[in-house]
């Protein structure tokens, strides 16, 4: 297998796709094809189980009719099985005279991520070693480690996106993640560690950052967590340190910018775009152009070019996060953010990758400036209401802060609140930077999104602990 | 008899003597409508199908997949897995299941449920919308209302003997309601499940999702204290699915399971008993086979607060020495069977839920839990969590309560558990498989951290 890219379907059976989906009189009709291969191995117990391949193949058609959207979708891709797809999507669009779909035009892409080694020219075996080195590095660091489990997962997705409007556009989008997750024990005591290494990339991703050494510092990360003492419950100051990866704007401040939730009137943001929702010294931008990061890619799965979208500009809110659909409700262009899982899903509007830019101050003046409180060094994942903006995450690596020092690690910290009182509550922003990989879930689909902030101190945040 | 059967026969012809081979093949086409506002705002109608592959050699395991079901991508996927298994790790553990000669009449088939036209479905969804509106002057507007359907066919065919086939339909109908007052926007959550679109009750999913949004309006944050609380089920489904993780063979060998090394002994109070049951009828993952083609059983996992046993797929049994629970699963074709539960159910008492919360002077109503998924630790069974819920006060709700956590470990609070209702809801999984259902739970006494 190779990711040699072939043309899915001919620019004759898009026309007669297109053609039958505006029949009944729809306004607009695209088809999305998509195929996807993965393959994925593990090493956990000390065994690597199974190694797992394959290929997904298939097709949706979208047809929009006044607010309504019809889709079918097969994975039969002969001219028939995507015809029939298109009569099926344009079924529920109401009667009007046939529509005429522009020509196609071929749309380039102005930005690219760069594939160097391409992961499914590299033989099982090799990477099966990289992964054994990985889980060695790991156990080798003490007596403690109980579990490791490591993993390699590698997808090549070729979409090709055509509307009536004579948008024509092709993605290729390789990308690469390692997983890691170590289980240490001492006395009855069971702590788990976890980190990952992903981007939209070949396996450069993997020869420039061995695996080993993420793989000995989480193995170290689970030791320490288990002279961990419970953490104190209450409002206090939070530093967040920058390997948190930005998680908390993420669900705080991205989601609720997400154009489906404003034009449905069930966001906190609604009546705030223009007016200030955070300090001066807070911008925050979701750009899917930074170059090979895990949610990049050169056009969004409606086929508009990837860009870089500031969704709050020095404190004041200054854009939603649009696709098609809602730009359309709304008045807007879309900002390239039309997703999707797979071709078995409707784009919706989502973040790529989304995070805090840096300031100036110094990440350990930030520390040092703080008397009492937590850091937080990384965030185990969280979740948010966006109608109502209350959020919890969970903190995986955590130190209480005392008289300004890192002093004693704490476990089980969870941070709670609302994403426009957290937002007000920065008082300080660092000048590092990190910006990391998560899987983001909305409605049922998955979606690859990067997550990225420098250190920052929210003033008081509610901290849930057992302590 | 099943066309499912036929192409899973063909791949299988691809397989060598000295193989152990198993096809997994899936046929299922679903309708998904989305409205709002009185109109359709999206409506997906699909047939997906593919093929999986298990192939054994040497002891050595591959699985391979393809949505692509030509003659030669169906040799090729043969292939890629053969090829998958010779860089894996050799295991004696590595075994297919063989046949089972017991009858099989387990029926989760509506054949009538395909007939249902597409109007009718969209009718659903709009009415569920209509119900929900008119239901409160304090509803606001929905975040989402939403009917799915799902016809499958399954079939398994493996060089150790199994030829199966089956049939699953599931319909549900459900909706979010944002209720507010004011600058304050709350929502509730109601769901339906039936085999057939008629049989789904829209009023009691708006009922709930009314009442769910309308009480929490006006919600503030509580300051830190300790008191019993009711776990609404709901709230107590969500730390079900922490429990039926650690339950999994494949969890306790591999030493990430709160279980391991606790069978026979006490982990929650003596009222708490679950059940795993792939076999009863409403359940929202019953089958007749599981997804290796064992067939599917009813274990018990906790019997009055001690746990009696892990559920188990053909391979955590042979490594553990036990039998099969018919615990194997997959979300799809594209992945290899694993351990899950089928529908993990904590069996209900005997009082109401306003019983039990009359015998409450002063306590918390946990309504909603959030951030289960990243604030429960899977291998210490520590967690501290986000809470939404209402105050009891001398035996009625009082306030409204919102950003709170809960901290304990889940031990902790199963031996907590003083009494159980005899109402249940039974969902799926949030980020993990199975069902969950559960009644409300009383907890003798929490700690609920807020200002």
């Amino acid at each position: 297998m190779t990711a040699e890219v072939q043309r899915l379907i001919e620019d004759a059976v898009i026309n007669a796709v297109l053609k039958q989906a505006l029949r009944s009189g729809a306004d607009f009709a695209e088809i999305f094809v998509e195929r996807n291969s993965t393959q994925t191995l593990n090493i956990e117990d000390g065994k690597l189980e199974t190694i797992s391949s394959g290929q997904d193949l298939g097709a949706g058609v979208r047809v929009i009719s006044g607010g309504r959207t019809g889709y079918a979708l097969t994975n039969v891709l002969t001219r028939q099985g995507l015809v029939e797809a298109a009569a099926a999507a344009a079924a529920s669009s109401t009667g009007g005279n046939a529509k005429t779909a522009a020509d196609l035009r071929k749309t380039e892409s102005k930005v690219n991520h760069p594939v160097e080694e391409d992961p499914f020219a590299v033989s099982a075996a090799t990477k099966a070693g990289w992964l054994w080195a990985a889980n060695e590095s790991a156990r080798s660091r003490g007596n403690a480690i109980r579990q490791v489990l490591v993993g390699l997962a590698q997808q090549h997705q070729h979409v090709l996106i055509a509307n009536s409007e004579g948008l024509l556009a092709e993605d290729d989008r390789t990308r690469v993640r390692f997983v890691i997750q170590v289980v240490a024990e001492a006395n009855g005591d069971m702590q788990r560690a976890f980190d990952s290494l992903a981007a939209t990339c070949g396996l450069e991703l993997i020869r420039n950052n061995p695996p080993e050494t993420l793989a000995a510092r989480v193995a170290d990360e689970a030791i320490l967590k288990l002279s961990s003492i419970p953490c104190p419950a209450g409002e206090m100051p939070v530093v967040i340190g920058s390997r948190s990866a930005g998680v908390l704007f993420h669900e705080a401040c991205g989601h609720p910018c997400e154009a489906d939730g404003i034009t449905r009137g069930t966001s906190v943001y609604v009546p705030l775009m223009g007016k200030k929702v955070a300090p001066d010294f807070v911008t925050i931008v979701d750009d899917a152009t930074v170059k090979n990061a895990w949610g990049s890619f050169a056009f969004d799965d409606e086929g508009t070019p990837a860009q870089r979208t500031v969704v709050v500009e020095n404190g004041v809110l200054s854009s939603y996060l649009v696709d098609r659909m809602q730009g359309q409700k709304l008045g807007r262009l879309s900002t390239g953010n039309g997703r999707r899982q797979s071709y078995e899903h409707i784009p919706i509007p989502r973040m790529t990758n989304t995070f805090l830019e840096p300031r100036e101050a110094d990440p350990l003046e930030i520390i040092k400036d703080t008397k009492g409180g937590i850091w937080v060094g990384k965030m185990a994942g969280g979740q948010v209401n966006p109608v109502t903006g209350d959020f919890v995450f969970g903190a995986d690596e955590a130190f209480l802060i005392e008289n300004g020092e890192l002093t004693k690690p704490i476990r089980g910290a969870t941070l709670i609140g609302d994403g426009p009182t957290v937002l007000s509550r920065i008082d300080v922003v660092g000048s590092d930077f990190f910006m990391g990989p998560g899987t983001c879930g909305k409605f049922g689909q998955f979606a690859h999104a990067g997550l990225g902030q420098p250190t920052l101190r929210v003033s008081k945040l509610t901290v849930g602990g057992t302590g | 008899m099943s066309e499912s059967l036929d192409l899973a026969q063909t791949v299988l012809a691809n397989a060598r003597k000295t193989e152990h081979v198993e096809v997994f093949v899936q046929d299922a086409s679903h309708t998904s409508i989305d409205v709002f506002g009185g109109e359709t705002e999206s409506l997906t109608s699909a047939r997906t199908r593919g093929v999986g592959v298990r192939l054994i050699s040497n002891g050595q395991m591959g699985y391979a997949y393809t949505a692509e079901l030509s003659g030669e991508s169906l040799r090729d996927v043969v292939e890629e897995a053969r090829h998958n298994a010779t860089a894996s790790s050799p295991d004696d553990a590595n075994v297919l299941p063989g046949p089972s000669r017991q009858e099989n009449e387990v029926n989760v088939f509506d054949a009538d449920a395909a007939s249902v036209p597409v109007e009718r479905k969209v009718e659903i969804a709009l009415e569920l919308e209509a119900a929900i509106l008119k239901g409160s002057d304090q509803i606001r507007t929905l975040r989402n209302c939403s009917y799915r359907d799902r016809l499958a066919h399954f079939a398994l065919a493996s060089t150790s003997g199994i030829a199966a086939a089956w049939s699953q339909s599931n319909c549900s109908c459900f909706a979010t309601a944002v209720a507010g007052e004011g600058q304050d926007s709350q929502t509730g959550f109601g769901l339906s499940n039936a085999r057939h679109a008629n049989r789904l009750d829209i009023d009691h999913t708006a009922r709930t999702a009314v009442a769910r949004s309308t009480r929490l309006v006006g919600a503030k944050k509580i300051s830190t204290t300790k008191l019993p609380a009711v776990f609404d089920p709901q709230a107590a489904v969500a730390l079900l699915g922490v429990l039926g993780i650690a339950a999994s063979a494949e969890a306790v060998i591999k030493g990430r399971s709160l279980f391991a090394g606790k069978i026979g002994q006490r982990i929650g109070s003596d009222i708490v008993t679950i059940v795993d049951d792939g076999r009863v009828t409403d359940g929202l993952r019953t089958a007749p086979y599981d997804a290796e083609g064992v067939p599917t059983t009813r274990t018990l996992v906790v019997e009055n607060g001690f746990l009696r046993s892990y559920l188990f797929d053909s391979r955590s049994g042979e490594r553990m020495g036990a039998s099969s629970t018919g615990n194997a699963s997959r979300p799809s074709f594209k992945t290899p069977p694993g351990v899950a539960p089928s529908n993990f159910v904590l069996a209900p008492g005997q009082k109401s839920q306003e019983e039990l919360i009359t015998g409450i002077d002063n306590g918390f109503y946990v309504q909603e839990l959030i951030g289960v998924h990243s604030g429960v630790n899977p291998v210490s069974g520590s967690f501290s969590v986000g809470a939404t819920g209402l105050m009891i006060s001398k035996g009625t709700f009082g306030q409204p309560v919102r950003e709170v956590t809960i901290a304990s470990t889940v031990f902790d609070l199963l031996s907590g558990v003083v009494e159980i209702g005899s109402d249940f809801t039974l969902v799926p999984g949030f980020l993990v498989e199975g069902a969950y259902g559960s009644p409300s739970l009383v907890i003798g006494e929490i700690a609920v951290a807020g200002t």
